[in-house]
């Protein structure tokens, strides 16, 4: 995934929100990403 | 009373849901797009059923993009205005992920789709849901689900079945709780429970396609019966 943010900070909390809120079901599910700047 | 039956693309037991409430029961029901947008669109409904189905094609994960649909925002509000919630199948799964109820559903136990008529004792007959029924009876319902595994973590666990969350549990003939007489593998059988303040109810087998004799069974009803009593009463 390739987004825009201010800093790698607040791309982490945007990717963390995704994954809480749709991409995971933390009930059952884990998850980790990496964020690389460019 | 006024129901609203809320579909999604992929619904597909919208219209027993809607059958049973207007023809078997004589209700007002109204069918609700999904896209359906606004925190008050449901409030004029004294029930909002959630139907059984593959909502969104279950893409991503079980019932994953229902939860974030746009109707759910006005469900959401229902629920904390004290309006009652019923979610059949995939109904309780979009629930589940919107976090309406506590857990989740795993893949059955067997990896198999499972359809077939299934016996569950009531554990919980003080909902306005189960009020028709007896504690301890033991009713007959049709199930149809491949993920269908209710879990939750120990603690979650802990509280629902400590604040009488639990509503039905699968069984067998006799009503006792058995490893054989659970279709899917959910932890402790369970096949329904409600929320803490007990105005929401989720299960897996479909209480719609037992409501006429014709059907195989009219078990089912009690739900229905017990909704129309409990809303009759208030």
């Amino acid at each position: 995934v390739r987004l825009d943010a201010a800093d790698p900070a607040s791309a982490e909390n945007a990717v963390k929100e995704m994954c809480e809120k749709l991409l995971a079901n933390t009930v059952i599910e884990t998850y980790r990403f990496e964020v690389v700047p460019r | 009373l006024k129901f609203a039956v809320v579909v999604f693309p992929g619904s597909n037991c919208e219209v027993d849901t809607y059958h049973v409430l207007t023809s078997v029961f004589g209700q007002e029901c109204d069918y609700v797009w999904h896209e359906t947008a606004g925190r008050n669109a449901l409030a004029k409904y004294d029930c909002v059923v959630l139907p059984g189905g593959f909502a969104h094609g279950d893409y991503l994960r079980v019932a994953a993009m229902a939860a974030v649909s746009p109707v759910m925002e006005a469900v959401s509000e229902n629920v904390e205005r004290g309006g009652l919630v019923l979610g059949i199948c995939n109904g309780f799964q979009v629930l589940l992920e919107a976090r309406l109820l506590p857990g989740a559903v795993l893949p059955n136990q067997s990896l198999e789709h499972r359809a077939q008529w299934v016996h569950m004792r009531v554990d919980n007959d003080h909902t306005p849901f189960t009020r028709a029924y007896e504690r301890e009876q033991v009713i007959t319902y049709p199930i149809s689900h491949g993920d269908g595994s209710y879990f939750a973590d120990a603690e979650t666990l802990r509280q629902v079945e400590g604040s009488g969350q639990v509503v039905f549990r699968y069984c067998d003939t006799q009503g006792s709780v058995t490893t054989a007489s659970n279709p899917n593998g959910s932890v402790n059988n369970i096949a329904g429970i409600r929320n803490r303040r007990g105005n929401v109810l989720g299960l897996m087998p479909h209480p719609e396609r037992a409501c006429e004799a014709i059907l195989g069974g009219k078990d089912g009803a009690g739900i229905f019966d017990s909704l129309v009593q409990a809303l009759v009463a208030a």
